[in-house]
């Protein structure tokens, strides 16, 4: 529903909101009409429903997990001969990224004829996200792409959407493959957002995963993305796509406050200083601040200045996190707090409606220049392109404006590091048990060496994310990439700053809900800094050791 | 029972026996057709009702952790929701939220309906947009609201601002004093249209020739209402306060979407953290027990409630 | 007590005009029956003279007070109703005291009040009891209760005994006439029923189509109908209506009917028969004032037997006349078979002779003291 009102009225800013409410009220109004397509938008999201509601803001994440793609990759395998195709994680930066851009051929099914013969004949079931109205024209594309270049490679593992595969929504799919799992209905192979498997591996219904089956090595991603697969030290998935944000700024806001628009804040404590200059100077609001409960985008804005002060939830920004006590109590988490505090409660410069906003409200408020800074999501600067196309009259010309003036970069660092959110996808093998279709796994490894080999890690995260192999940077098809999308190579250079959730299923509990509710006790001062954070971090600690009663 | 030969007795008895036979099974046999052209509804009722209720039941007395199996413990669930301070906080807030939206939504149901009632150029069109409420979305209604309140951008700020009344937005929904009062005021305009027409219905059917007595008898406008329309409708007014008690005990999208239940679970509801602790935390034991509670708090509500209505009402039987 | 006026009244519903211009004076203590068909304006004007609807033109006056625009509260009047409207939520204490404490009666007086008149209507042992929980009698007497407790200068009744079966129709009309004769009150009661009227009323204005056709004392409407409508609506079997020319021959005035028979006029039947406005009149026979007779004999109308109908103190004789039928009660012993030939003589003194044109009666000296179209406010006769 957030979403096609969206789209209907294309919001910017308050006064152009104003307008659309008054649209929206009377499109409503005008009856039948109006009011069965807004029912219409309703049974979309209303069941599954909360979820949805918050879930379907489009753009960015939701629930804890985080569905799209991913980013870097590494070098490739040696399997062949060729020269040495490692990614160096430790080099990574925007311009390694374009540097290493289509320094690679890659021939997937050569590579996978080494797995599965070509000529190999079974049948798997999968499941995945397919693309929806929502999605760019791209995405389309290359998911149909994807099914003829499959049936083309292997003729004898026919599988289309319909037959054999199972596309679902984001609001659906969990409790779509909770309830097919629990009924012994689950598809063979599912491709998951990220820390949904986990839940599935805790209840011990998922094979676990010799990298060297499908033909790659620890080597071919990123640490933090295989940590996301990995349950009491075993892996249980594999990274299709992975995926970071970045801070995403106003320069015209940035100049009109007396700001170097070319010296973005580096640091969280220039972030705060920066709301309070753009906020006084300008009247807009300083910050995007999100602290909205029950609600995925808050911990994917607040989590990277948590860790970056040098606090977490649980120990998951550490080297080898056991998720077991909270460093909430921290001096970093208080200061995080804190700084959220200043930003919200003394400075007032960032949007008041913040304790109720998703991140959509951010975006609306920044392509209507009301907003000097937030941490976007490259869907989201896309969706920001797109609406400045489609908006008429004076909103097209202010949001142009704006959409010519964004700037990007890194997310600050704080005392204790950089960090951001790490997302994306991993893809799954159900235990045979608990899925009503024979395992072959034959045709599973085929499926899964095909999907996460660099050429379709590279080309099913297209829009919007990252592949998940580390050699999808090296392919001539990131070249392409990184020169049709903006902004791309600030958020991918984001990834080696990329910090999974906690690797447990209380995870979304934590994020979604006790997280934004110690940040809502702060910041409307039900609660102090020190209070919220020793209430927040004993219902952690208490969550994880399950000895929470309610 | 005077007295009674052993005959006429034993023939009452061979009477009521052939009747009505005191074995059910027996009964059940020989009303086979009955009970089979139920049988769906009640098989497809145990499936979507009785066993549902009586898992939830089940469920309350674990633990349902993520990883591994359902363990015992007793009344733990209960006596930890029992005895949390956040119960009692989200039990307030739900009784505030009843309650005001309620009476509220009565008062100005039954108002819009007497005004419908009445005869006057452009009844239809009033009529109309008293509805227009009811017909819009829950959802499209909370994003809608949203925005008119929101503290940034809102309609209303935006107003007021113009106008020159105010000189900085309201803060409403991110006010833990105003969330509150905000989600009840749109609670109220979304449902008024609802008790309007049970009300209109109830009114329409009052009979004439009554009103006509009271007028004769000497009754202020005011009077025939509260001697006749009143005790007229007073089914209609239990049936129609029953069903929107128990529509605002159990609403769920205004809250959620509007505010999530914050700001700092000053909207949070019962069935909103009952849905939270379920799908978002995935406690469902806990959740199962939440949920028992709930169904005893509003059974108990709703029989004494029943109950008192229609107290005297027996005599006349 | 008082006395009702009502002065040119005239109610429109929308565009239906359902009371043309009523004028009417109903005595102090007189007991009025508003008789006529469905849809005559009966009911309406009783509903203006309570006040429940909204006249259109005219004055209603109560006493010396015009009540033209008062609310029926401050009328002083009280109505029963044909389905009794009784409160069902109240006891039939509850019912009585009701338009006593609409008043601001003091308790005591209420209590006092309500007593009584359960007393007098004997339903004293009702008083606990709901309306629904009582015969249709009982209602009917809770609902006079509620019209008698407070005391009203006039009653207005709405068909009040027509929601009962016959028997008890026929007690309750004795006992309300006793009533009336107890209270000396002012009752209008409106009814269909002309033996309701007849037996009951002191005057009875018949209505038909928004119009009082005649206002006047049961006896009075019975025998001096004032035109053809009054005529053909009182009486059972209906009077009988024969249609003809007026010849004079040789002095002699007689009618010479349609059927082709000829039956001369008394002198002062033929005085009427004169002023008729183009030659033809109406005679109008009551079935009684038939004399059949079985040998033909001149100046007697030809017919013959259609059927005979004994009822046990009279017969019931229906005649063919032509393509007409025509009723005639005569003696309880006579018999005749289907198409046997009769001759009729008529009581020439008793019956009425009615212009053809207008449908009013003819009188001696050509005026109808009683027409309707009158703007004088009628006056029992």
């Amino acid at each position: 529903m957030a979403e096609e009102l969206n789209k209907l009225n294309l919001p910017l800013g308050y006064r152009m909101n104003r307008r659309s409410v008054l649209r929206a009220a009377g499109l409503a109004t005008a009856g039948i009409a109006g009011a069965s397509l807004l029912a219409a938008c309703e049974t979309d999201d209303d069941e599954p429903d909360v979820g949805a509601a918050e879930t379907d803001d489009d753009e960015d994440e939701e629930d804890v997990e985080e569905p799209e793609e991913d980013e870097e990759e590494e070098e490739e395998e040696p399997d062949d001969d060729a020269e040495d195709m490692t990614v160096d994680v430790s080099q990574w930066s925007p311009e390694y990224i374009q540097e290493i851009a289509g320094t690679m051929d890659f021939d997937t099914a050569e590579f996978c004829s080494n797995i599965v013969p070509l000529d190999y004949e079974g049948s798997v079931t999968f499941s995945y996200i397919g693309p929806t109205e929502a999605s760019p024209q791209v995405t389309w594309d290359y998911d149909e792409e994807f099914w003829e270049a499959w049936n083309e490679t292997y003729p004898g593992i026919p599988l289309s959407v319909g037959e054999g595969v199972q596309s679902h929504t984001y609001g659906d799919m969990l409790d779509q493959i909770r309830t097919a799992a629990f009924g012994n209905a689950a598809p063979n192979v599912a491709r998951l957002p990220i820390l949904w498997g986990v839940e599935f591996a805790a209840r011990d219904m998922l094979e676990e995963i010799n990298l060297a089956d499908f033909g790659f090595s620890e080597d071919d991603f990123w640490p933090g993305a295989l940590q996301s697969c990995m349950w009491e030290g075993k892996l249980y998935g594999i990274p299709t796509n992975n995926e970071t944000m970045a801070l995403i700024y106003n320069k015209q806001l940035f100049e009109d406050a007396g700001l170097d628009p070319e010296d973005p804040p580096a640091t969280w404590d220039e972030v705060v200083e920066y709301s309070r200059i753009i906020s006084e100077e300008t009247g807009a609001h300083g910050f995007g601040m999100v602290a909205r409960v029950n609600h995925g985008n808050t911990p994917f804005r607040f989590m990277p200045t948590l860790w970056a002060y040098g606090g977490s939830a649980l120990d998951e920004a550490e080297d080898d996190p056991q998720y077991q006590e909270s460093l909430l109590r921290s001096d970093g988490a208080k200061a995080a707090l804190q700084a959220y505090h200043d930003m919200y409660v003394r400075d007032q410069s960032v949007p008041t409606g913040a304790l109720t906003n998703d991140n959509t409200a951010n975006t609306d408020l920044f392509i209507g220049g009301q907003l000097g800074m937030y941490i976007g999501h490259p869907a989201e600067y896309a969706s920001m392109v797109d609406r400045a196309e489609q908006a008429t009259g004076e909103e097209a010309e202010l949001a142009q404006e704006v959409v010519d003036n964004i700037g990007y970069t890194l997310i600050p660092e704080g005392p204790a590091r950089r960090a951001v959110v790490f997302g994306g996808s991993n893809i799954h093998i159900f235990k045979e048990e608990y899925s009503d279709h024979e395992l072959d796994w034959d045709a599973a490894r085929a499926i899964i060496a095909f999907q996460c080999a660099p050429e379709w890690s590279t080309k099913l995260a297209w829009a919007g994310s990252n592949p998940g192999h580390l050699q999808g940077f090296r392919t001539h098809w990131m070249e392409q990439r990184l020169e049709e999308i903006d902004f791309l190579e600030v958020a991918s250079a984001m990834l080696p700053f990329g910090i999974p959730f906690p690797v447990i299923p209380e995870a979304t509990e934590i994020m979604n809900i006790t997280i934004p509710e110690m940040l809502q006790n702060v910041l409307t001062e039900q609660m102090s800094v020190d209070d919220a954070a020793e209430q927040a971090a004993d219902e952690i600690e208490d969550i994880v050791a399950g000895r929470s009663g309610y | 029972m005077a007295v009674t030969t052993p005959q006429q007795a034993t023939g009452q008895v061979a009477i009521r026996a052939s009747r009505e036979p005191r074995n059910v099974f027996v009964r059940m046999y020989r009303q086979w057709a009955d009970y089979a052209y139920i049988f769906p509804a009640l098989f497809a009722m145990f499936f979507v009702i009785a066993y549902p209720i009586a898992y939830t039941i089940y469920l309350s007395f674990y633990s349902t952790p993520t990883a591994g199996d359902n363990v015992w413990n007793g009344l733990t669930n209960y006596t930890s929701i029992i005895t949390a301070e956040r119960f009692w906080m989200i039990t307030q807030n739900t009784m505030y939220w009843t309650i005001v939206s309620t009476i509220l939504a009565f008062i100005i149901g039954t108002g819009a309906a007497l005004i419908a009632q009445r005869e006057f150029i452009g009844r239809g069109l009033v009529r109309g947009i008293f509805l227009i409420p009811w017909v819009i979305s829950h959802v499209a209604t909370a994003y809608i609201w949203v925005w008119i309140f929101h503290s940034d951008y809102g309609l209303v700020s935006g107003m007021l601002m113009d106008l020159g009344i105010i000189s900085s937005p309201l803060v409403i929904l991110d006010s833990t004093t105003w969330a509150m009062p905000a989600l009840i005021l749109v609670n109220v305009w979304k449902d008024f249209p609802f008790i309007m027409i049970m009300m209109l219905a109830g009114l329409q059917t009052v009979p004439d020739h009554l009103i006509r007595a009271a007028k004769m008898d000497g009754a202020s406008t005011w009077q025939q209402f509260r001697h006749v329309t009143l005790p007229h409708l007073k089914g209609v007014i239990i049936i129609t306060l029953l069903l929107t008690i128990v529509m605002n005990l159990n609403h769920f999208t205004l809250p959620w979407i509007m505010t999530g239940g914050g700001p700092a679970s000053t909207t949070h509801i019962w069935i909103t953290e009952v849905y939270a602790l379920a799908f978002r935390s995935l406690r469902f034991g806990i959740a199962s027990a939440f949920s028992v509670v709930l169904f005893i708090i509003m059974m108990s509500m709703a029989y004494f409630y029943v109950k008192a209505m229609t107290a005297g009402d027996d005599r006349r039987r | 007590m008082a006395e009702v006026r009502l002065d040119s009244v005239i109610k429109y519903y929308d565009n239906v005009l359902a009371v043309d211009d009523v004028s009417l004076t109903m005595k102090d203590g007189d007991f009025v029956a508003l008789l006529g068909p469905s849809g005559c304006g009966k009911t309406t004007t009783l509903n203006l003279i309570a006040g429940l609807i909204e006249i259109s033109d005219g004055e209603i006056w109560i006493g010396d007070r015009d009540v033209t625009d008062l609310d029926p509260k401050d009328r002083d009047i009280a109505m029963v109703f044909q389905n009794y409207a009784l409160y069902p939520t109240k006891t039939v204490y509850g019912n009585l005291a009701f338009p006593l404490q609409m008043r601001k009666a003091s308790k005591d007086q209420i209590d006092e009040r309500v007593r009584r008149t359960a007393e007098m209507l004997s339903i004293s042992h009702l008083l606990e009891r709901r309306p629904r929980e009582l015969s249709g009698g009982q209602q009917q007497r809770v609902a006079l209760g509620r019209a008698l407790v407070r005391d009203p200068r006039v009653f207005l009744m709405d068909e009040p005994l027509s929601n009962l079966d016959a028997k008890l129709r026929v007690q309750m009309r004795a006992e309300l006439k006793r009533f009336h004769q107890d209270l000396n009150a002012t009752m209008i009661y409106v009814t269909h029923d002309q033996l309701e009227a007849m037996t009951m009323a002191d005057n009875i204005a018949v209505m038909s189509d928004g119009r009082v056709q005649q206002y006047g004392p049961p006896e009075e409407i019975f025998y001096d109908p004032a035109n053809l409508f009054v005529a053909g609506f009182i009486g059972s079997p209906a009077m009988n209506f024969l249609y003809g020319e007026v010849v004079v021959e040789g002095g002699v005035t007689s009618v010479k009917g349609d059927e082709g028979w000829e039956y001369p006029l008394t002198p002062e039947n033929a005085q009427k028969a004169s002023h008729a406005t183009n030659g033809r009149i109406i005679i109008g026979a009551r079935p009684a004032n038939f004399i059949l007779s079985r040998e033909e004999a001149p100046g007697l109308i030809p017919g013959s037997i259609y059927t005979v109908e004994p009822t046990g103190d009279s017969t019931f004789v229906h005649i063919t006349i032509g393509e007409q039928i025509f009723v005639a009660i005569t003696d309880p012993f006579f018999r005749a078979d289907p198409d046997d030939p009769i001759w009729i003589d008529l009581e020439d003194e008793r019956i009425h002779v009615f212009d053809e044109g207008t449908e009013e009666v003819l009188r001696v000296d050509g005026l109808n003291s009683q027409s309707q179209h009158g703007r004088r406010t009628l006056q029992p006769a």
